[in-house]
């Protein structure tokens, strides 16, 4: 849901997961799910630090 | 002929004639009757009308304890029986018209009256109390107070009595960002072909749905140096420990908390839950971190990839949220990071 975030004008958005649980997949198992957050929260370190011009949707 | 409506009128030092800014730390007073642009919309008013009362204070003295300050007037008036309180015009004067707001605001509430104000619609007060009470825009400078005055007591009137209102366009006042029911003969797609229409041949029409503005912000500066930054985590989803201990409003809320989790190595199941009111929250109920990553940023933190984990996560629900509140959150969020020496924030959003 990149959407919302891209109209209200956040510059670093990174593409997550869905609305109730952005740094959640229930379809995962458990372990696989953290691996998967951890990855995500990877890429949002990484936004925190990448230098940007304009509103950036960061890929996970 | 029933009676007349009673109104109360609010000013400031320089309205009331007490002076400039050298006088705008003036203290509060209560005065019989109407006072400086108060005669004006006495005129305005005619026979339908009168004020009453003129309550007053120094912009300044206002503004440093707004709070304080506008419990104490209302209370003066409550004597005064109004049926309707009017605040200003203010015109574009940013610290008069955050006054005016708030004592509409504060009588709204605390006497159960209608309540309105006129500021230009630059004025920051504008975009501030439009959602709460009704805002008629104003020309700059008092120069326009005649033009301002008018459709205020022609307002003014109309929520006193009790009428049922038009849009804002027809009754002259802000949009509040309130929907309300109607019924139309056409159907949407016939209304949306014909405005189409209208807008090709360049003639005027009216869209029934004005799309938010937002702001447009530069880019922050990029973190420096992630191997000795404190990062913080924060979610607009709501989470909080269970039974929302600061009863954060699950809708249009206006208050926002941090909750510790030192030395937590994650959001365990059961100690926390949404009180979101805009999704389905069982997935986040049943694991938090789902909303509030702690296991994950834990494990990066202990492997280096960022210094340290602010020891508190940052919280509130973003649902329905007006955005001059949504503003005044993250500013004061954003005022936290920098005294507890945050250098960036991850906030999940559903």
């Amino acid at each position: 849901m990149t959407s919302v975030a891209t109209a209200v004008g956040a510059n670093r958005i990174v593409r997550a997961g869905r609305i109730p649980h952005p740094t959640g997949d229930p379809t995962q198992d458990p372990e696989h799910e953290l691996e998967w957050r951890k990855r995500v929260m990877q890429v949002s370190l990484d936004a925190l630090a990448a230098r940007i011009e304009k509103q950036t949707i960061f890929e996970t | 002929m029933s009676e007349k409506i009673r109104v109360v009128h609010y000013i400031n030092q320089f309205f009331a004639g007490i002076g400039g800014e050298d006088k705008a730390d003036a203290r509060p007073e209560r005065r019989a009757g109407a006072v400086g642009p108060g005669r004006a919309l006495q005129a305005a008013f005619g026979q339908d009308a009168e004020i009453v009362a003129t309550i007053l204070c120094g912009d300044t003295y206002f503004n440093e304890n707004a709070d304080r300050v506008a419990d104490d007037l209302i209370a003066q008036i409550a004597d005064d029986k109004p049926d309707l309180i009017i605040a200003g015009p203010a015109f574009d004067s940013g610290r008069y018209g955050m006054a005016c707001g708030k004592i509409c605001v504060v009588a709204h509430e605390k006497l159960g009256i209608p309540a309105l104000t006129g500021v230009a619609p630059e004025n920051p007060a504008a975009e501030v109390y439009a959602p709460y009470i009704y805002v008629v825009p104003t020309g700059g400078t008092a120069a326009k107070m005649r033009e301002a005055v008018a459709p205020m007591a022609r307002l003014g009137l109309k929520l006193a009595r009790g009428e049922t209102l038009g849009t804002p366009a027809q009754e002259g006042y802000l949009p509040s960002g309130k929907r309300r029911n109607v019924f139309v003969p056409e159907t949407a797609a016939k209304r949306g072909v014909q405005m189409l229409l209208r807008k090709v041949r360049g003639e005027p029409y009216e869209t029934e749905l004005r799309v938010p503005t937002y702001d447009r912000v530069t880019p922050a500066n990029p973190v420096n140096d992630l191997k000795h930054a404190t990062i913080a985590v924060g979610t607009e989803g709501g989470t909080v420990p269970t039974g929302n201990p600061d009863h954060i409003e699950s809708v249009r809320a206006t208050r926002w908390q941090t909750y510790s989790i030192l030395g937590m190595d994650t959001l365990a199941a059961g100690g926390y839950e949404s009180a979101h009111g805009g999704y389905d929250a069982r997935f986040a109920n049943a694991d938090p971190n789902r909303m509030v990553p702690v296991d994950a940023l834990r494990v990066l933190e202990k492997g280096g990839a960022f210094a340290e984990l602010y020891d508190a996560f940052f919280s509130t629900v973003g649902c329905g949220m007006p955005i001059a509140t949504g503003t005044e959150i993250g500013r004061a969020m954003a005022n936290r990071m920098k005294q507890e020496g945050i250098e960036g924030i991850i906030i999940t959003a559903t």
